[in-house]
């Protein structure tokens, strides 16, 4: 536990200011169902977000927006100071380039080893000059979760926990200055989500990144965030920081932290 | 809550089948704009080669030589009534290649190949990996969608040449079952019979097939919902779909054989 407390001191002491992610009247809609309305939100460089909420409120369609996965109804996204809904798709993956992204189901490729799962993102991007080999680059991620002995295995011979790792693993390949985790402890027994966070504390540590984690974990949300914000009825309903949050008597915020 | 489907005046089938059609025509039309532009998956499309190609070929085999020797079989009683006994290499040969070797490979392929290509695509889908690979800064289209294409007009023509073979040869097993005719003489009556014409729309129509099975599969795995449900849907669409497309393919293919005066 040194290295959680240690960096939750680190992350009291945020002071970020130059915006890399702005959202602006974000509204999104499946059906008849609101999920995003009049979404705003700026996010610093630096800076370790998380986002709170009930289930199916919502936190994954926000991100997966970011990313240009989800295409929004109405509104406006910056990413590194340009509209993504202007990039063509050249654009779009360069900017995907510089932003990692940890699915909920971790996502690997089934037919592929961890190797190959690790190796995809770099050999996608032949033009960008590597800094290093790729066999480097893939021991590097594998020795940043600790998994390097499973470099040969299939993800079907993974554990959950090491299958978020190697998900871990394989965003932050190419390095980006943008971190996204889709509720990355979800479903993981408390010892092994309490080893997650450590690992994506470590992480951003050795890489500042930039974080927006998605997640339902409270032990998680007061070990990274910089600032937690609640989604109800698609709108940021409260934000601030762990301590400002936790003392609030409301009924919609303080179940998540009984 | 009431979907537009439901509220509209049309059947919801003819409202789903007219969807399908316009999936199927959207995901050609991407095919073409974005699936033939450089950079190339060479690696991938050969892997899939393998998958489609190699991986059928002992379905092919089997299926070939018992489609042969049946076919012989069942014709030689009432040929040799009418004294044509020695035609029977030329009838099953030529039957072979014009039309039962590539529509029977077309139809197999169309349950190996295009379920399987539509399950692991729906898979894929149901578990991220698309999108995985999209925030990856790979095109996943281009990545899965178009190698496969490609993969599948390339081998079907290769297998249904194969299995024409295979099938030829069943015959000649079938044709020594219940009589006797050496093998030099069979297939020199087989080779006198099979012209250029008979091969070249055969393997011109496989290409169609192979196209549809692959395009088929392809578009159903891409857009299979509702979890393990809509992976299981796929697969089994994709099969009935590409089915029916091979014999509507088959259809006109023959029409224009026949303006063309090639039948």
């Amino acid at each position: 536990m040194e290295v959680l407390e240690k960096n939750m001191i680190k992350r009291e002491s945020f002071t970020g200011i130059e915006p890399i992610i702005q959202i602006e009247h974000l509204s999104k809609s499946f059906g008849s169902l609101d999920v995003l309305k009049d979404f705003n939100l700026t996010i610093t460089s630096g800076e370790n977000v998380v986002v709170m909420g009930k289930s199916g409120i919502g936190k994954t369609v926000l991100i997966k927006c970011l990313i240009g996965l989800i295409k929004p109804d109405s509104g406006v996204i910056h990413v590194f100071g340009k509209d993504i809904s202007t990039l063509n798709h050249e654009q779009l993956d360069d900017m995907r380039m510089r932003i990692g992204f940890v699915f909920q189901s971790s996502a690997l490729y089934d037919s592929m080893t961890v190797r190959q799962n690790l190796e995809f993102p770099l050999r996608r991007q032949r033009s960008a000059k590597l800094p290093g080999s790729l066999n480097d680059l893939v021991i590097e991620a594998l020795r940043n979760v600790g998994l390097e002995s499973s470099i040969d295995m299939m993800p079907s011979e993974l554990s959950g926990g090491m299958r978020k790792r190697i998900g871990i693993a394989r965003s932050i390949i190419l390095k980006p200055e943008i971190v996204m985790y889709d509720e990355p402890t979800t479903g993981l027994d408390p010892i092994t989500s309490t080893e997650i966070t450590n690992l994506i504390m470590d992480l951003q540590e050795k890489y500042h990144t930039t974080g927006i984690i998605i997640t339902h974990d409270i032990k998680l949300a007061k070990a990274v965030s910089n600032r937690l914000i609640f989604l109800v009825n698609g709108i940021a309903y409260k934000q601030g920081t762990y301590d400002e949050l936790q003392k609030l008597n409301d009924p919609n915020i303080k179940p998540f932290f009984e | 809550m009431i979907t537009k489907a439901e509220n509209s005046s049309l059947p919801k089938s003819i409202i789903i089948f007219f969807s399908d059609v316009a999936e199927v025509s959207r995901f050609t039309a991407r095919f073409f704009k974005e699936g033939l532009k450089p950079p190339y998956e060479l690696r991938e499309v050969l892997r899939q080669c393998y998958e489609v190609g190699y991986k059928s070929l002992p379905l092919i085999s089997v299926t070939g030589l018992i489609m042969g020797m049946v076919l012989i079989m069942q014709s030689r009683p009432t040929m040799v009534e009418f004294g044509a006994g020695a035609y029977l290499p030329s009838m099953s040969a030529v039957s072979i290649v014009r039309e039962i070797g590539p529509l029977i490979t077309a139809l197999v392929c169309a349950g190996k190949i295009s379920s399987g290509i539509a399950a692991e695509l729906g898979s894929m889908k149901v578990t991220e990996q698309i999108d995985a690979m999209e925030v990856s800064g790979t095109n996943p289209f281009r990545y899965l969608v178009a190698t496969r294409l490609v993969a599948t007009t390339i081998m079907i023509p290769l297998l249904t040449i194969y299995a024409d073979g295979i099938s030829i040869f069943g015959s000649f097993i079938g044709a020594n079952i219940k009589g006797s005719i050496s093998f030099t003489l069979f297939f020199r009556r087989v080779f006198d019979t099979l012209e250029y014409g008979d091969l070249m729309p055969a393997v011109i129509k496989s290409f169609f097939f192979g196209f549809a099975i692959g395009l088929i599969g392809c578009t159903k795995g891409y857009n299979s919902k509702k979890g393990t449900e809509g992976v299981g849907n796929a697969a089994n669409s994709s099969v009935v779909v590409s089915m029916l497309l091979v014999i509507i393919i088959e259809m006109v293919a023959t029409q224009i054989s026949g303006l063309l005066g090639l039948i």
